[in-house]
């Protein structure tokens, strides 16, 4: 398996697909559709039964670990 | 003076002019020795005076330059006995690759295989077969399993 030497080029590899983002006391879960400037976007779910989402942005800084799902 | 000496002064101050540029002074010391170089093309009167002032000058700046260099070598000594920068953690990590690591952060532990280390992150597979990607800066503690 060959991976980016930083993270964020890794990251810019998995836009599309589904990952898990730990922060310092959250765990988001959503489609990865942007890496810019150290920071994430995601496509999240909102939340509840609606089928809503919502865009997220994450700073790299702030990341713990991403989990690809 | 004499036309003489009036050419050869033009000539030196032409030099300073040059010199001038070529020091990192600040604009106020290059204004002031300006208007210093100024009053002596209008006047022509005491020049050993004003080159007297410049030389002031000159060396007043030398000491603002050296205050500074201290400074910064102050600053450079405590940067150097600061932790060491999040990298470094990357050359312990190489000894863990094909081993069962639990990765501590501040969200929690992750554990896993460690698969790669790169240049700020590592990359574990964990029971399931999924890459988590933990970046050093985050890594709080590294602990191996089995």
């Amino acid at each position: 398996m060959d991976f980016a030497a930083t993270l964020e080029e890794q990251l810019r590899r998995l836009i599309g697909e589904t990952i898990q983002v730990a922060t310092d006391n959250n765990l988001l879960e959503g489609q990865l559709t942007d890496v810019e400037d150290g920071t994430i976007e995601l496509l999240a779910g909102a939340g509840g039964y609606e089928r809503e989402t919502r865009t997220v942005l994450i700073p790299l800084a702030a990341v713990n670990f991403i989990r690809e799902l | 003076m004499g036309h003489k000496h009036l050419r050869q002064a033009a000539k030196e101050l032409k030099k300073i002019r040059k010199w001038l540029e070529k020091l990192d002074l600040d604009d106020s010391a290059v204004e002031q020795i300006t208007s210093l170089l100024e009053d002596i093309a209008d006047h022509g009167g005491d020049t050993e005076r004003i080159l007297r002032r410049i030389l002031d000058e000159e060396q007043e700046q030398r000491a603002i330059l050296e205050d500074e260099r201290e400074l910064l070598q102050a600053i450079l000594a405590e940067l150097r006995t600061g932790a060491p920068p999040a990298e470094d953690i990357g050359d312990e990590l190489e000894d863990f690759i094909g081993e069962r690591v639990e990765i501590t952060v501040n969200f929690g532990p992750v554990a896993g295989t460690v698969i790669a280390v790169r240049n700020d992150y590592v990359v574990l597979e964990d029971a399931l077969g999924r890459f988590v990607y933990v970046p050093f800066a985050s890594i709080q503690a590294i602990g191996r399993l089995d």
